[in-house]
């Protein structure tokens, strides 16, 4: 078998690791599932703007999520009762406006999100390096205890992200030095703290921001808001703990807004309160990802099924399967050695039986190719042309299909109905050959031939029912190179046939 | 019970896959197909290289030309009306004595004109046919075959197939027709396949049905120690047929007549594997053999020679082949 086969096993060899590739890129990279049912876990994150509002008309601003970094908004919806809705957006924030004429007494308004954690999600690329600040109008005493501290910060750091951890952690000491003291007097509320170390960074032209986000977790409700501050290091911003000194943000903080701007502003009413609540629920991925492709989208998500109309994926749905009924075919007749009629016939009778389901399908094509048979040899008397025989036998099976439907259908079982799924060209050429056969070969031969094409049909059923198939081979449609790959292979296989192994035992 | 595959390659049988990848595909061009799968070529080409040929009466090639048929058979006695392309032996129709307008067929059963113009209108719209949608039909002497063969062939003719590789015979069987066979001497169709020692033309063991058989099922006479008359010019042909078919894994196909010897029924490019049951003998191994030489003799006398010399066989006392390699 390795003779002369160099030239196929290289070919080979090449599409199944050309296949290999994307197919791992896929799941790795992309994150595709391997199965049908695979779920995904979403963060379904409630924010609840509550307020009082005198007789008259009223106007809530909230910020919302524009490119929360980490996640990816899956969707998202406002309850607003009677409230008019405008969002606007800028560089870095988003804002839902609710506005209303005439209202009264408490009011509720509720902004959902669903979030997908992505891990290689980071700040859009194309934000814009922000210019370093000036350095501030500091009073005398206040410039003195800010040049120290971020002198002090600059001598044991070697970048801005180790000067900055170095600045907080000194600023957080517990027992801090009185350069710092002089700052901390003015720091009440973790809002004020941040701006009092933007003020300082801003002192060494470091630019810094506030963002706002909350930290979620399952089931929770009145999450805390949290401050947390953002220094830019000339490539990316950077975020910062501002009690703790430590970098990066938790796994689940979602960022709401940017910017030290309340989250929620109002006028013409009291009493404004936000209050978010967070919890996970479950998403089938594959409906996910079809739905929202990723934003930094791969261009074989982009050129995939998933992107054409629901119908024509579906079709492809079965159509991709059909390599698999082939190899089926290749494998049944070269490897096993059954014999069929015709040599895809079975792939095709597999796909009627897939809409009339297996059992009602082998009957009636049991039915429909006996009673053809049986008709078929009375048009044998009559000795016609083989094509307006041909024609006569398809006319036969189409009257054929069409009293099983009626019939059926008279004595209340539904499933007779199915009757028109089956291919009558393909039926029409089996009951030819068939009857060829017959009369050649001799009845043993001719149903042994039809058994063996129903046997590979049932098979091909199997595969093309299979839903774990279908969704792989949809999904991740190079499988098909790697079931072209096995036909070629297959294609230059000289062993024995198993049916051989019968037919000259005798040896 | 089934073979197990180490015991069937020691006996170097040659499966499906093996004959089609490695003899078939390489060594059978196919351009030289149609030379094979016409019988009116293969005809003309065997009578042009001098070789016997059943006389071929006249051919059919057209609906319109079905109202000569009549005409045509006018003076003969018996004939065999087949598909020029056809395959396994199917579309041929015998007739084999006539009185007045009616033919019989060889088991008896009478044949009139409307029959036999129905059979070849079949055959002309391609139903016996190699993936051909029109055919040709080709109305040819019944041979009558040779006498040795009259208590071991039922109701029809005998043939004998040799296979020739790169122009060497490596091996041969004979085919007889039975009852089941209807008289063809296709094996699945229920002919007996004897093997023929390819030196000598001396029949070995016989398949029927894929089992071994010792006696015709019809007439009950033995199978086996038969010599067939003439047999080196039956090699000869043999070895001849590849020069003009072009194929240098080829079947070929030969009858015995008892007044014109042996003639050229046809070639198959793709010839069956049974022979090797026939002969209780693998494929492989002779096929190798041949490969093995590296310039083959481009004289008929000399391949046909290196065919003795390589499988020289001696009989033993049982009458079963023993081969020396």
């Amino acid at each position: 078998m390795i003779r002369n086969n160099r030239g196929t096993i290289i070919i080979v060899l090449l599409i199944t690791s050309f296949a290999g590739v994307i197919f791992f890129y896929k799941v790795h990279k992309l994150g595709l599932p391997l199965t049908p049912d695979q779920q995904v876990d979403l963060w379904n994150v409630e924010a609840r703007i509550t307020f009082d509002s005198p007789p008259g008309p009223a106007q809530v601003r909230s910020a919302i999520p524009l490119r929360p970094m980490g996640f990816q908004i899956m969707g998202e919806d406002f309850i607003s009762g009677s409230y008019g809705l405008s969002i606007q957006s800028d560089e870095h924030n988003r804002y839902a406006h609710w506005t209303v004429r005439r209202v009264r007494g408490s009011q509720a308004l509720y902004y959902r999100v669903q979030l997908r954690r992505v891990t290689e999600g980071s700040m859009p690329g194309n934000e814009n390096i922000p210019l370093p600040p000036m350095v501030p109008d500091y009073g005398e005493m206040e410039k003195a205890a800010a040049m120290a501290i971020l002198e002090e910060a600059r001598r044991s750091s070697a970048d801005v992200a180790t000067f900055v951890r170095q600045f907080l952690e000194r600023f957080n000491d517990s027992n801090p030095s009185e350069n710092y003291r002089f700052f901390l007097r003015q720091a009440s509320t973790p809002m004020e703290k941040i701006h009092i170390q933007m003020h300082i960074l801003a002192g060494a032209r470091v630019p810094s921001r506030v963002i706002q986000g909350v930290l979620l977790a399952d089931g929770k409700r009145f999450l805390e808001i949290t401050p947390w501050l953002q220094v830019h290091n000339g490539k990316k911003w950077l975020s910062f703990n501002p009690d703790t000194s430590e970098q990066g943000l938790p796994e689940n903080f979602l960022i709401w807004s940017i910017g030290e701007e309340p989250m929620v502003s109002a006028q013409g009413v009291g009493n404004v309160n936000i209050n978010f609540s967070s919890s996970i629920i479950s998403e089938n991925m594959l409906r996910l990802i079809a739905d929202f492709p990723l934003q930094n989208s791969s261009f074989l998500l982009n050129y995939s099924f998933l992107d054409l109309p629901l119908h024509t994926q579906n079709l492809y749905k079965l159509l991709l399967l059909i390599p698999l009924g082939a190899l089926l075919v290749v494998f049944s007749r070269n490897v096993i050695g059954i014999p069929t009629f015709g040599t895809f016939m079975p792939v095709l009778i597999a796909l009627s039986f897939k809409e009339t389901n297996l059992l009602v399908g082998i009957i009636l094509f049991l039915v429909i190719v006996t009673m053809g048979l049986a008709l078929r040899s009375v048009l044998d008397k009559m000795r016609l042309l083989l094509i307006p025989r041909l024609a006569s036998v398809l006319i036969l099976v189409i009257m054929i299909m069409a009293a099983i439907s009626i019939i059926s259908h008279k004595l209340g079982i539904p499933s007779g109905l199915s009757a028109a799924m089956f291919p009558m060209v393909i039926l029409a050429m089996t009951i030819e050959r068939m009857s060829v056969v017959w009369e050649e070969s001799g009845p043993a031969d001719a149903i042994g031939q039809g058994l063996g094409s129903l046997a590979v049909a049932i098979v091909a059923f199997g595969i093309f029912k299979n839903n774990l198939l279908e969704h792989l081979f949809f999904v991740f449609p190079e499988l098909v190179l790697v079931v072209l790959a096995i036909c070629l292979l297959l294609g230059r296989y000289t062993g024995y046939r198993a049916s051989e192994l019968i037919r000259f035992r005798t040896i | 019970m089934i073979a197990t595959i180490s015991k069937l390659k020691k006996s170097g049988i040659l499966g499906m896959n093996r004959r089609n990848a490695d003899f078939i595909l390489p060594y059978n061009p196919r351009k030289n197909y149609p030379l094979v799968d016409d019988k009116v070529l293969t005809k003309n080409l065997a009578q042009k290289a001098g070789m016997a040929v059943p006389e071929l009466f006249g051919v059919i090639d057209s609906n319109h030309k079905l109202k000569g048929l009549e005409k045509l058979l006018g003076k003969l006695d018996g004939f065999v009306i087949k598909p020029s392309r056809g395959s396994g032996g199917n579309g041929i129709l015998v007739a084999e004595s006539r009185r007045n307008d009616l033919f019989f067929k060889p088991d008896g059963s009478v044949l009139d004109i409307n029959q036999i113009k129905y059979h070849t209108a079949n055959i002309l719209s391609g139903l016996y046919s190699l993936g051909a949608i029109m055919d040709k039909a080709m109305i040819e002497y019944k041979v009558k075959f040779d006498p040795i063969f009259r208590d071991i062939s039922f109701q029809g003719v005998p043939d004998i197939r040799v296979i020739v590789f790169k122009g060497v015979p490596v091996m041969s069987m004979l085919r007889l027709p039975t009852k089941l066979s209807a008289g063809r001497a296709n094996l699945h169709q229920g002919a007996i396949g004897v093997g023929v020692d390819i030196c000598t033309g001396t029949t070995l063991g016989a398949i029927w049905k894929n089992k071994p058989i010792s006696h015709h099922p019809d007439t009950a006479a033995p199978i086996k120690s038969i010599r067939l008359p003439g047999w080196d010019k039956i090699l000869l042909n043999a070895a001849k047929a590849q020069e003009i078919a072009g194929l240098d894994y080829l079947g070929v196909d030969i009858v015995l007549d008892q007044d014109l010897g042996p003639m050229i029924l046809e070639f198959n490019a793709r010839p069956g594997l049974a022979i090797q049951l026939a002969n209780s003998c693998g494929l492989s191994p002779r096929l190798e053999q041949v490969q093995n030489i590296k310039e083959l003799p481009h004289e008929t006398e000399k391949r046909v020679a290196l065919t003795k010399k390589l499988f020289a066989c001696h009989l033993n006392q049982n009458g079963s082949a023993l081969l020396t390699f």
